[in-house]
């Protein structure tokens, strides 16, 4: 997360000149003080007034089973899609096997469902029976 | 080549170039426009029967790669003589068969094949080579191989 916080004035530099100049300028204080405070107010200890005109959210997800970072089928990281899909996430999920070895649904399942591999087929990593875990 | 293979196959190109791993001449790799078919230059292992000796490893990937295996042959005028290599570049080797999976690479193949090199003790053809030369496929992967001999 990236606030952008301003103060009152429009900008930083500009409050602190304008607080030392303080004795000095009178009238400058008065603008100031005039200008018209935009946004969330925040609470504030000093003579300034803090609002948060904006904010910037940025957001990130990841599968918790995942791991290891890139599918093992695909090469593609398990947050993106699969090489046969356009959409990540719950159009394109993760499975995970007993062996703890995770691939994207689509890949083990084209790789579980070749005509070599039945009636059985194994993990492509550890070679073991392949079976997803609960 | 489909979209699905092209994109892996992408990667693993990729990947080969930033890690260049030893033993494999990457700069020199030849590569089709469609990516369906790889040339790469091995180089045998310091301290074996193919130490410094270059040969060349032709890859052809079909649409469903990585879920069929490549086929993997030598080519060029330097065949490697190995008990599980024939003449006509043709590799006996269960991971381009049988023992394929989708998480072996073009960069694990190709390191399979150089350590099947490195434990060769004899720079010799199979024994049925004149006969498997003569009868085979041009796509070894209409060969049923039969696999024996672990050790080498």
């Amino acid at each position: 997360m990236e606030p952008e916080i301003n103060s009152g004035t429009s900008d930083e530099s500009e409050t602190q000149q304008n607080m030392s100049d303080e004795t000095n300028s009178p009238e400058q204080k008065v603008v100031r003080e005039r200008k018209p405070l935009v946004g969330i107010p925040l609470e504030s200890s000093t003579r300034l007034k803090i609002a948060v005109k904006k904010l910037h959210v940025c957001g990130e997800w990841k599968w918790l089973q995942g791991g290891e970072d890139t599918c093992g089928i695909c090469r593609m990281e398990f947050e993106s899609a699969c090489n046969m899909c356009k959409f990540p996430g719950d159009d394109c999920p993760l499975v995970v096997g007993t062996c703890r070895h995770a691939f994207h649904r689509h890949c083990i399942e084209k790789w579980i469902a070749a005509p070599s591999n039945q009636p059985r087929a194994q993990c492509p990593l550890c070679r073991q029976d392949w079976q997803i875990a609960d | 080549m489909s979209d699905a293979a092209a994109r892996r196959l992408m990667k693993e190109l990729n990947q080969l170039k930033t890690e260049n791993p030893a033993g494999l001449l990457i700069d020199n790799t030849i590569t089709s426009h469609d990516l369906k078919q790889w040339k790469i230059g091995v180089v045998g292992a310091e301290g074996t029967l193919y130490a410094g000796e270059v040969f060349t490893l032709q890859f052809t990937f079909g649409p469903q790669y990585p879920f069929n295996s490549p086929e993997v042959i030598f080519v060029g005028d330097t065949i490697p003589a190995h008990p599980h290599i024939y003449s006509n570049g043709h590799i006996c080797l269960s991971i381009l068969s049988d023992d394929w999976t989708p998480a072996l690479s073009v960069q694990s193949v190709c390191l399979s094949i150089l350590s099947m090199l490195s434990s060769s003790k004899e720079k010799k053809h199979p024994i049925d080579d004149a006969i498997y030369v003569r009868t085979c496929n041009k796509n070894p992967s209409k060969t049923r191989w039969w696999f024996h001999d672990d050790s080498v």
